[in-house]
């Protein structure tokens, strides 16, 4: 090995992979994983083939217990993959080598390296989704503690960037929970689709398995824990695009909620802040920045994994029964994707975990805004006597001119000949307190919280287990060696 | 019944300008593969491809209100080419059998081609003119503040003064260097294209070079030497180049917008009398230009992904690449040119409220100007010391509310080193502006004469062609 070992891809870096996935992520991917992984799926093939009498049980034995990457020449593999160009055959060669007698000779049995890549494929998003799944749900659970603190917190509610309306700050956070919920929904719908066997041999007729093909698929699919499809996808990779799309989904919602706090931690605005520690430098010239550069990344990594679901679609447009050029993209964006996602959730789960309200910027900025954003309700209440229409025309000619010449909106519009007589300056200041003016606001969020809460009591949680490197001294079959 | 945004009636310019529009209107359109065809039958006709006669009366008749466009409609209902009605019409409308010459020898894509290259010229030539007209508005608007002091925010966060004219000529040079890249590109895409089915020119017949050089002379174009059926990097280059214009646009309409928040309310977007921007809400004044320009900049790096996509062709021809772009560009088009309209509108009237711009940059207590402070005392406790230092300061007057310079003069290792007279330079943080002014008067007098050296059009101007 070169004493040089290139790290190039920002995943691998030693000093940044943190702002970008998790290690945790990164070991689904690891290429002996992954070269494990191919291997367990030969093993189970063979073992079930040896159930229903397709090959000899003693050669499925043998294949199940030489079938780890400690008894594998990797050497041979490298060597191999850069003479054949095959993606596969160099390492069963390598597995062929590692068996006693004959056995190697039944490994692979009828299946195309298609079905073993992507039957592996299937057990890597498996892995992913158990951690998405974890780390969405912890997401969803601090968002509604969140929403439920935050319930009565009057604030301004802005569109077009500009002050709009008044709302509850426990609202705002009630549609992130939505929104979060329906990515829960999507992510176990998908799991139902997406993880799925592939077995149906070179162009998907099962013609090496002969009748007993159908009866393989169910064995073989059950000792890898995955569901039988009903037809082969060699060529048909929407179950891909699916994942690809909703890892999309579920950052555009974790971005989303990041580009909010980032937006309303703006000096001028100041109500929310990510977290913040002694020693986080803002930058390296202004000593006094303090910057909302965790939220910045996760719009970083959201922007990654939404090119990639592009890729995803792309992918799905395949010529007849199998076609490498779809296939061989999602080798990168499925990867990229999981470990961007992971990256994410981690990110956003430190952010959330010690999120700063400061109540008291949004209490100013609300009671400076006051006047302005309950214009609406000054509408309505003015239009009961004078009619909508017309409280609208009269409250946005005095409004602009309250803009312009930076007088008090109240004090223009008593002097109106509309207005003055006819309304008291009380009545009007009741109107427009905006904490009588949050509207249904805490029931909202109170609904979704309700809903959210309940559903997430009858979901059942992944269970998850540890990865051990195959090559390392902990992984047992490795000592037996 | 107009179902498409771009062609509405009732609200027509949401999202395209009459001027575009009228380029790629349907009947222009076809009127312009008349003009190809007759044009290849004039140099034909003089050459001595096809008789004279016939070359006379097919350019007489090569004018779209003398077809019968009820039985060319009908055409299109049964036949899959997209020409072939359209010539059968204009076959028709040629009395003695001069028809049977229309086309002679060209492919289907020659013409659609060498129109669409018409079509994205003029574009040019559109575009050209309105980013020049936006680069004088913003020379002006940079001259006039180019000593407006402003906060600069990095992260979104406060940073450092800085003024608003360097703020804008940032945007010119981008501007200056789309206009040159327009400039660099306009030869480069006027060439037509005819060569034949597979770009042989084997019907065209052995004077096929004359014919082609001639044809599209005569359409104000030059002849590629090779066919471009399958090779559409120039397309491709110019898609590009329109997104790079317009994401330029949409950064700058992005920044009004953010600066145009209740809370900043620095720059606000021109709102014509009367104009009423919320149904409900009547105080609301919304920036809703500078939203539609960042919206239309969406579209058009799609369009242009689209596009370079289908640069990869198979063969001599793929109409799977040919129809995506085909049904792109136009769009591609008409969505850069509004989106550069509407920065026209957005910028010569943009309000600038320098009052605001002064009480945002004094908002922080004096913190703005922590990293003169930085610099003040690098010299005598050393520069890394002095950041960690002054970064501590500064979080606990964030935290306190106490003031920064309080907090400074109050520390026991450095509040001695400073005078109280040089720490009032903290109050003023408009003074502390670095180059700003000189940068911006240079970058103005750099692109005043660059722009003397623009041709004062790219082609021709009224867009019929």
């Amino acid at each position: 090995m070169d004493s040089c070992e290139p790290n190039s891809h920002i995943v691998e870096s030693q000093f940044y992979s943190g702002g970008y996935t998790t290690s945790e992520a990164r070991k689904i991917f690891c290429d002996r994983y992954r070269y494990q992984r191919w291997l367990d799926v030969e093993a189970a093939l063979a073992l079930a083939q040896a159930d229903l009498g397709i090959i000899p049980a003693w050669a499925a034995k043998n294949i199940n217990e030489k079938a780890h990457l400690c008894y594998i020449n990797l050497d041979a593999v490298k060597e191999g993959l850069k003479v054949s160009s095959h993606s596969l055959l160099p390492l069963l060669g390598a597995l062929q080598q590692a068996c006693d007698d004959d056995a190697g000779q039944f490994i692979h049995f009828g299946a195309t390296t298609q079905d073993i890549q992507d039957t592996a494929q299937s057990l890597e998003i498996r892995d992913v989704l158990t951690i998405v799944t974890r780390d969405l749900r912890a997401i969803t659970q601090q968002v509604m503690e969140l929403a439920e603190r935050c319930t009565d917190i009057v604030t301004i509610g802005r569109t077009h960037c500009q002050y709009a309306l008044p709302m509850t700050l426990g609202l705002k956070m009630a549609v992130w929970l939505d929104e979060l919920w329906r990515n829960m929904e999507r992510l176990a719908a998908l799991r139902e689709r997406v993880l799925v066997s592939q077995l149906f041999g070179g162009v998907g007729t099962m013609d090496a398995f002969a009748e007993k093909g159908f009866a393989l698929l169910d064995k073989f699919s059950q000792r890898l824990g995955l569901a039988p499809p009903l037809t082969a996808w060699h060529a048909s990779r929407d179950r891909i695009a699916e994942f690809l799309s909703t890892m999309a989904l579920i950052s555009g919602t974790l971005a989303k909620i990041a580009d909010e706090i980032r937006c309303l931690a703006r000096d001028e605005t100041g109500e929310l802040e990510e977290p913040f520690q002694m020693g986080k430098i803002g930058s390296s010239t202004m000593p006094h920045k303090r910057n909302p550069e965790m939220c910045e990344q996760a719009v970083v990594l959201a922007r990654l994994i939404k090119a990639n679901a592009g890729l995803g679609f792309e992918g799905m447009i395949n010529e007849h029964e199998r076609d490498y050029r779809a296939v061989r993209m999602e080798w990168v964006t499925v990867t990229d994707t999981s470990l961007f996602v992971c990256g994410l959730l981690s990110m956003m789960k430190a952010i959330l975990k010690d999120l700063i309200i400061h109540e008291h910027r949004i209490r100013q900025n609300v009671d400076q805004a006051a006047t302005l954003i309950s214009t609406e309700a000054l509408m309505f209440f003015l239009g009961e006597a004078i009619g909508k229409q017309t409280a609208h025309q009269i409250i946005y000619e005095t409004a602009m001119k309250a803009k312009e010449t930076n007088q008090p909106l109240l004090d223009l519009l008593m002097v109106r000949k509309e207005i003055a007589g006819k309304f008291k300056r009380e009545d009007l200041e009741k109107t427009i307190d905006p904490a009588n003016h949050v509207g249904m606001s805490q029931e909202l969020t109170r609904r979704t919280i309700d809903h959210v809460k309940e559903k997430l009591s009858t979901t059942g949680t992944i269970t998850e287990r540890e990865r051990v490197c195959p090559l390392s001294e902990k992984d047992s079959r490795c000592n037996a060696q | 019944m107009p179902a498409h945004p771009i062609d509405y009636q009732i609200n027509q310019t949401v999202f395209s300008t009459v001027e575009l529009t009228q380029i790629f209107d349907e009947k222009a359109r076809y009127q312009r593969w008349l003009d190809f065809e007759a044009a290849l039958a004039k140099v034909q006709g003089e050459l001595g491809v096809i008789p004279q006669e016939a070359a006379e009366e097919i350019g007489r008749k090569a004018k779209l209100e003398l077809l019968d466009l009820e039985s060319v409609h009908e055409g299109y209902q049964h036949s899959r080419n997209s020409l072939m009605p359209l010539l059968s019409g204009l076959r028709r409308a040629c009395a003695k059998g001069h028809g049977e010459y229309v086309h002679y020898g060209a492919t289907t894509q020659d013409v659609i081609d060498t129109a669409e290259i018409l079509e994205v010229r003029a574009t040019v030539t559109i575009l050209y003119r309105d980013l020049r007209v936006l680069e004088s508005i913003c020379l002006k608007l940079a001259g006039n503040h180019r000593t407006t002091p402003m906060v600069a925010r990095t992260h979104g966060q406060q940073a450092l003064p800085t003024t608003l004219g360097l703020k804008v000529v940032i945007w010119l040079s981008e501007i200056r260097r789309h206009i040159e890249r327009l400039k660099h590109i306009f030869p480069r895409i006027a060439v037509g294209q005819l060569s034949g089915a597979v770009g042989t020119m084997a019907a065209l017949g052995p004077q096929a070079m004359k014919i082609a050089n001639g044809t599209l002379n005569l359409l104000g174009l030059e002849y590629s030497r090779v066919a471009w059926h399958n090779s559409r990097d120039n397309i491709g280059e110019l898609a590009s180049i329109f997104s790079l214009l317009v994401a330029t646009l949409a950064k700058i309409a992005n920044e009004i917008f953010q600066l145009q928040k209740t809370e900043i309310a620095e720059l606000i977007e021109p709102a014509p009398a009367g104009s009423v921007a919320s149904s409900t809400m009547p105080h609301k004044k919304n920036p809703v230009i500078c939203q539609r320009v960042v919206a239309l900049s969406r579209h058009v790096r799609s369009l242009t992904g689209t596009i370079i996509e289908s640069m990869a062709h198979e063969h001599e021809r793929d109409g799977r690449c040919l129809w995506s772009e085909w049904l792109a560009v136009p769009q591609l088009c008409i969505y850069t040119g509004t989106a550069l309209q509407y920065m026209l509108d957005v910028t010569s009237g943009l309000e600038v409220r320098s009052d605001r711009m002064l009480a945002n940059l004094h908002l922080q207590k004096n913190l703005i100007t922590s990293e003169w402070l930085l610099f003040r005392l690098s010299g005598t406790i050393g520069k890394m010391r002095s950041l960690e230092k002054l970064h501590e300061l500064s979080n606990k007057a964030t935290d306190t509310g106490i003031s920064f310079k309080e907090v400074v003069m109050n520390d026991p290792e450095i509040g001695s080193l400073l005078g109280r007279e040089e720490m009032a330079c903290l109050d003023q943080p408009e003074k502390y502006l670095g180059h700003a002014v000189q940068i911006v008067e240079q970058a103005i007098e750099d692109i005043e004469k660059k722009r003397e050296l623009d041709p004062k059009t790219l082609g021709e101007t009224d867009g019929q062609l």
